[in-house]
């Protein structure tokens, strides 16, 4: 599994990635985590604002903090 | 590593169905022009339409909108009704004074009338009981 985080690296976008991480870990799953900072690669997503996840190349949530429940159910997906 | 970088600008998207007729094509001179002034920022309805996963999920979680059809056929809120998103601040040029033509060439007074009654409004929208 992909997972990455569109964003320029604000606090933010920080909390996004850590909550994730922290969901990978609680389901024992593991995945590829990245962080995007790249404006060009972010508005190649299409997304309104940042951040936002994208998870095997589908937008899962734009310009908000996902809840880690949220996260969860992407993953077990 | 910066605090506010995400949270920058406008966050009332802006999407308008530029339809062919003098009303589709005054969304898209409207729509530049509130942008323009901070009404908002423009965001692509045809990739939503497309269903492009980030068009489509940027719509969804979008906070704020403002929706702009030229005439009641209503494109625009249709393609996001298409895609389960909410339809915020929708405004439909032909009930706001203006015949929908073919071939015309815009007025500068009709835009900045509609223009006028959009902001006012959005401004009562976000200032209810002023």
């Amino acid at each position: 599994m992909e997972i990455k985080v569109l964003g320029p690296g604000c606090a933010r976008c920080e909390q996004v990635e850590k909550l994730i991480r922290e969901a990978l870990k609680e389901e024992g799953l593991t995945a590829d985590v990245s962080k995007v900072k790249d404006m060009k690669e972010i508005a190649s997503h299409g997304v309104f604002g940042t951040p936002a996840v994208v998870v095997d190349g589908k937008v899962k949530s734009v310009g908000k903090i996902p809840t880690k429940d949220d996260i969860k159910k992407w993953l077990k997906k | 590593m910066a605090d506010e970088c995400c949270a920058g600008g406008s966050n009332r998207m802006i999407v308008w169905c530029a339809g062919a007729s003098n009303v589709g094509q005054m969304t898209h001179q409207l729509a530049v022009e509130l942008a323009g002034e901070g009404q908002g920022r423009l965001f692509c309805l045809a990739g939503i339409a497309a269903h492009r996963s980030g068009f489509v999920r940027s719509a969804k979680d979008a906070e704020d909108m403002l929706v702009l059809d030229g005439c009641p056929v209503a494109c625009a809120a249709k393609i996001l009704e298409h895609v389960e998103a909410p339809v915020m601040n929708h405004f439909v040029v032909t009930e706001m004074g203006v015949e929908k033509a073919f071939g015309e060439e815009l007025k500068r007074e009709d835009i900045d009338q509609v223009k006028a009654s959009i902001r006012a409004a959005l401004a009562a929208n976000e200032n209810p009981g002023q």
